[in-house]
C-alpha cells in the first residue's frame, strides 16, 4: 500500500472533462514525475490534492484513509505540501517572516532559530534578514521550501519548479529535491523539462486529455517514446489540411534580433504575404512577449522590425493598429474584454477611429449590424448584444474577442492562443477564416501550445520558441508532433 | 417589487422627497418659481459634479476640484479689480485652471502616480497659490456689475446659471453617451488594460478627462464668484464631497455601476431638493447633512445588493 493513493479521480468543468478516472499510487520517499501537454489535466489534479477543487468522483487516500479536503489548510494539516510555480511571498518581508507567514505567535528569536536550523539541514546560505525581494528567484523558491518544511510534510508536490531558473539554479533545485526524498518525503515532480524528470524520477505518470495514458519506471522509456506518449502517436497521421493556399512570396513582415529586455532574447523570422505561421511554445517560452512586442504593447529593447519593407516600431497598440497590425490577445478577461460592458461596446473598441464621424459621433446604427454579423460568423450564443459580456460563458466570451478583432481585415494579424475554450466547430470556422485572409494576401501569426491544434491548422511553417529564442523552424511538409516536441524540449 | 426598488430606488427617492415636501408646504415648495430656484441653487454643485463624473468614469479621483473652484474665482476677480475686461479675466482664469487640470492629468496618466494623493497634492498647491494671490482676503470691491449677470441674471424667468447648467449637462451627456471619446472614457474606466490592447490611447483619454474635470470646476467657480459678486480663497471648499456624493448616487441608475451624466443630475437634484425643502421647513442645517448621508448609504446598499444578486 502506497502512502498516497488516487482512485478513479474525475473532474469536469463546463464543456471540458479535465480528469477522467485517473488512478495511481505513490510510495514513501520516492520521486515521481508527472508529465503531459498543456491542458492534459496536471494542474487540475494538483488542485484537487491541494483541496482547491473538489472532485466530481473518485477518492484520494492517505495511508489508506480517504481524504475529504474542503480547504487548502486541511491539506497542509494532513502533511501535503505544495510549492507552486508562482511564488506566494510578501516581497517586503524577510525570509523569517515569510516562512512563518500568518503564524507569528512565536517570538522572533524562536522563529529565527527554527529557520536557521532548517537552513542548516538543507544547506541554504542566503541572507535571512533582508526583504525577500532582494533575493534571487531560486532563493525565493528556497524560502517557499522552508515554509513547506516548517512541519515536515509527508508528500511534497513541486509544480514546474525550474520554469524560471537558469541552468545553475536548476542543478541546485535537483540537489535539494534529492535531499528531501532522502528524508522519506514523497515528491510529486511536475515539469515540462523532461531531462530533469529523467534525472530525478524513478517513476513517471503521463496524462493526456485528462486521462492517465501511461505509468511506469523511468528505465522503461526513452525521451522519444515519452514524448510520443504525451502527444498520442495514434493521431499523427490524422492531418487534414484546410483549404491550403501558397504564400505569395513577397515579404510582408520580418523581425531581426528582437528583444524586450526580459523574456525575448533575439528573435528573428520573416513572414510572406499570404502566409500562415505558427509560433509553438510552452508557457513562459516568450510566445506572448513576442506578439506583444510586435504589437507595441511591450517596449522593443533591441532588434528591428520591417513591415512592407519599411521600418516598423510602434510605441503603442494604437500605432500598430494604424499600420494595419492587430493582436487577438490571450487572457480575455484581462486584456481582451471590458467584462461589465456590452458585447457591442466591446466589439467597437478597436474600430472607434474608423467609424468616427462628425463631432466625434459614433454611428451605432450602422455599426451594430456589422458586429452582429461577426458574432454570428463564430456562432456566438447571446440573448442581446447590449447585455454585459460577463453574462456569457467563457467560450462565448472568447468568440466576442474574435469578433472584435476580425470585424476589420488587418494586414498582419497576430493571435495569441486564440482558441482557448472554443468548441471544435467554431475553431474550424476560425481556421477557415484565417486561411481566407491568407488568400487575400494578409499575413497570419498565431501562437499555440497545443500540438493537435497546430496539426489541425497545418500552417505553412511552425517556429518553435523556447526560453525566448527560436529553437528551429519546421516547414509544413515536416510538421509532425515529434519534430516539434523534440525542438521544444531541447535535444538530450 | 424588490427588483424594481433596487433598480430605480434612487429615482424613487427623488420623487418621494418631492412628494413629501409638496404635501408639507404645497404653496411654497411645489411652484414653478421654487423649482427654477432649485435649479439655480444646484447649478454650481452640478457643474463640479459633471467634472467628477468624467473622473469617476475613468475610475480615478480628482480631489483638487474644490481648490480649483476657489482659485478660478479669485483669479478672475483679482484681474477684473486690476482693470481687465470681464471676458478676458474669465478666459485667463479658465486657462490657468486648465493648466492645473493638465498637471493632474500628466502626473496621473503619464507618470502613473496614484490619482487620489496626486490630486490632493495639486489641490493643496492650488490652494496655496490662491491664498498667495488673494492675500487671504475676500475680493469684492471693484468687480464690475456686468460680471454678476452670469450668476444673478435671468432670461425671462429662467436663471442664466440654470441655462448654463442644462447646456453643460446636455453637452456632457452627448459626449459620454454618443461619441467615440465617451466610449473610450468608459473603456478606460472599465478595464484599462483591455482598452490599451484595443488601441485606445489610455494616457491621452485620462488627460482629457482631467482637463474636462478642471474646466467644469472652473466654470462652476466663475458662476460662484458672479453670483456672490465676490471671491473667497476657500469659497469652493464645500463642493468637493457633495459633488462626488451626487456622482456616486448617479452610478446607481441608468448606466448601472458607472458614473453617468443623467445619474449625476438625479443625484445632485436629490441633494438640491433636500436642501431646499428642509430650508423651507426651517429644519436645522445639520439635519440636511444627516439625511444626505443616510440617502447615500441607502443607495450604496441597494447597489451592493444588486451586485450580489447578479453573482
Amino acid at each position: 500500500m502506497g502512502i498516497l493513493e488516487v482512485r478513479n479521480l474525475s473532474k469536469s468543468f463546463p464543456g471540458v472533462q479535465a480528469l477522467r478516472n485517473v488512478s495511481f499510487s505513490l510510495e514513501r520517499g520516492e520521486i515521481v514525475g508527472l508529465v503531459g501537454e498543456n491542458g492534459a489535466g496536471k494542474s487540475t489534479l494538483i488542485k484537487i490534492l491541494a483541496g482547491i477543487y473538489r472532485p466530481d468522483g473518485g477518492d484520494v487516500l492517505l495511508e489508506g484513509v480517504p481524504l475529504r479536503l474542503h480547504h487548502p489548510e486541511e491539506a497542509r494539516l494532513h502533511g501535503l505540501a505544495f510549492v507552486h510555480q508562482e511564488l506566494h511571498l510578501v516581497p517586503s518581508f524577510d525570509a523569517v517572516d515569510n516562512v512563518f507567514l500568518g503564524q507569528w505567535s512565536r517570538s522572533r528569536r524562536d522563529m529565527e532559530r527554527k529557520v536557521a536550523e532548517l537552513c542548516r539541514d538543507f544547506g541554504f546560505h542566503f541572507p535571512r534578514n533582508i526583504p525577500v525581494r532582494y533575493l534571487s528567484t531560486s532563493e525565493q523558491w528556497m524560502v517557499q521550501i522552508l515554509r513547506a518544511f516548517l512541519e515536515k510534510p509527508r508528500i511534497l508536490v513541486l509544480d514546474e519548479p525550474t520554469a524560471a531558473f537558469s541552468q545553475e539554479e536548476t542543478e541546485t533545485v535537483l540537489r535539494i529535491v534529492r535531499r528531501i526524498a532522502a528524508q522519506d518525503v514523497t515528491v510529486l515532480y511536475v515539469s515540462h523539462r523532461l531531462s530533469e524528470v529523467f534525472e530525478l524520477c524513478t517513476r513517471i505518470i503521463v496524462l493526456r486529455n485528462g486521462e492517465k495514458v501511461w505509468e511506469g519506471p523511468t528505465s522503461a522509456v526513452t525521451r522519444d517514446t515519452l514524448i510520443a506518449k504525451m502527444a498520442g502517436e495514434d493521431r499523427e497521421d490524422d492531418t487534414t489540411r484546410m483549404n491550403p493556399s501558397e504564400p505569395q512570396g513577397e515579404e510582408l513582415f520580418s523581425t531581426h534580433g528582437l528583444s524586450d529586455g526580459n523574456k525575448l532574447k533575439g528573435v528573428s523570422f520573416s513572414l510572406s504575404r499570404g502566409e500562415v505561421l505558427c509560433i509553438y511554445g510552452l508557457q513562459g517560452s516568450g510566445r506572448t512577449e513576442l506578439l506583444e512586442t510586435i504589437f507595441g504593447v511591450r517596449k522593443r529593447v533591441q532588434g528591428e522590425m520591417l513591415l512592407r519593407g519599411k521600418r516598423f516600431s510602434p510605441k503603442s497598440p494604437g500605432e500598430a493598429l494604424q499600420e494595419g497590425v492587430a493582436l487577438v490577445p490571450d487572457h480575455r478577461g484581462r486584456k481582451g474584454l471590458v467584462l461589465q460592458h456590452s458585447l457591442l461596446d466591446n466589439i467597437a473598441l478597436p474600430h472607434l477611429e474608423t467609424y468616427r464621424s462628425l463631432l466625434g459621433y459614433f454611428p451605432r446604427k450602422t455599426f451594430a449590424p456589422r458586429a452582429k454579423e461577426a458574432l454570428a460568423f463564430f456562432r456566438t450564443q447571446y440573448r442581446d448584444p447590449r447585455e454585459p459580456v460577463r453574462f456569457l460563458s467563457g467560450g462565448n466570451q472568447q468568440k466576442v474577442v474574435l469578433a472584435k478583432w476580425l470585424l476589420r481585415h488587418f494586414d498582419l494579424l497576430l493571435l495569441d492562443e486564440p482558441t482557448t475554450g472554443v468548441d471544435v466547430r467554431s475553431r474550424r470556422e476560425l481556421y477557415g477564416f484565417l486561411w481566407d485572409l491568407a488568400r487575400e494576401g494578409k499575413g497570419i501569426v498565431f501562437t499555440s501550445g497545443n500540438l493537435e491544434e497546430v496539426l489541425e491548422v497545418m500552417p505553412h511553417r511552425v517556429i518553435v520558441l523556447r526560453e525566448g529564442k527560436v529553437q528551429g523552424i519546421v516547414p509544413c511538409a515536416e510538421v509532425t508532433q515529434k519534430a516539434i516536441l523534440r525542438l521544444c524540449y531541447g535535444e538530450g | 417589487m424588490e427588483k424594481f426598488l433596487r433598480r430605480y430606488g434612487t429615482l424613487l427617492a427623488l420623487f418621494g422627497l418631492i412628494m413629501l415636501f409638496s404635501l408639507l408646504r404645497q404653496n411654497v415648495f411645489c411652484t414653478l418659481r421654487n423649482f427654477l430656484n432649485i435649479t439655480q441653487q444646484i447649478a454650481i454643485l452640478m457643474m463640479v459634479a459633471i467634472g467628477a463624473t468624467y473622473i469617476l468614469a475613468i475610475a480615478e479621483f480628482d480631489l483638487s476640484l474644490s481648490a480649483l473652484v476657489s482659485f478660478v474665482g479669485v483669479l478672475a476677480a483679482g484681474l477684473m479689480v486690476g482693470g481687465m475686461h470681464p471676458f478676458f479675466a474669465v478666459s485667463v482664469a479658465l486657462s490657468a485652471t486648465l493648466l492645473f487640470g493638465l498637471l493632474n492629468g500628466v502626473l496621473v496618466a503619464f507618470l502613473r502616480l496614484p490619482s487620489f494623493v496626486t490630486t490632493l497634492a495639486v489641490g493643496t498647491l492650488v490652494s496655496g497659490v490662491t491664498f498667495w494671490y488673494s492675500g487671504g482676503t475676500i475680493i469684492f470691491s471693484g468687480i464690475p456689475k456686468s460680471f454678476t449677470i452670469l450668476g444673478q441674471g435671468n432670461v425671462g424667468r429662467v436663471p442664466i446659471a440654470s441655462l448654463l447648467m442644462f447646456s453643460l449637462l446636455a453637452l456632457s451627456a452627448y459626449l459620454l453617451t454618443y461619441t467615440t471619446l465617451g466610449k473610450a472614457i468608459y473603456a478606460v474606466g472599465g478595464n484599462e488594460t483591455a482598452a490599451w490592447y484595443s488601441g485606445i490611447r489610455v494616457a491621452r483619454v485620462k488627460v482629457i478627462a482631467f482637463l474636462l474635470s478642471a474646466l467644469h470646476s472652473g466654470l462652476a467657480g466663475i458662476v460662484l464668484a458672479s453670483r456672490l459678486g465676490s471671491a473667497h480663497p476657500t469659497g469652493g471648499g464645500g463642493y468637493l464631497m457633495p459633488s462626488y456624493a451626487a456622482a456616486f448616487l448617479g452610478t446607481t441608475i441608468f448606466r448601472e455601476g458607472e458614473a453617468n451624466i443623467w445619474g449625476t443630475f438625479v443625484g445632485a437634484l436629490i441633494m438640491g431638493v433636500l436642501a431646499n425643502g428642509l430650508t423651507i421647513l426651517n429644519v436645522p442645517y445639520f439635519l440636511q447633512d444627516i439625511l444626505t448621508g443616510i440617502i447615500l448609504i441607502g443607495a450604496l446598499v441597494l447597489r451592493a445588493s444588486r451586485k450580489r444578486e447578479e453573482e
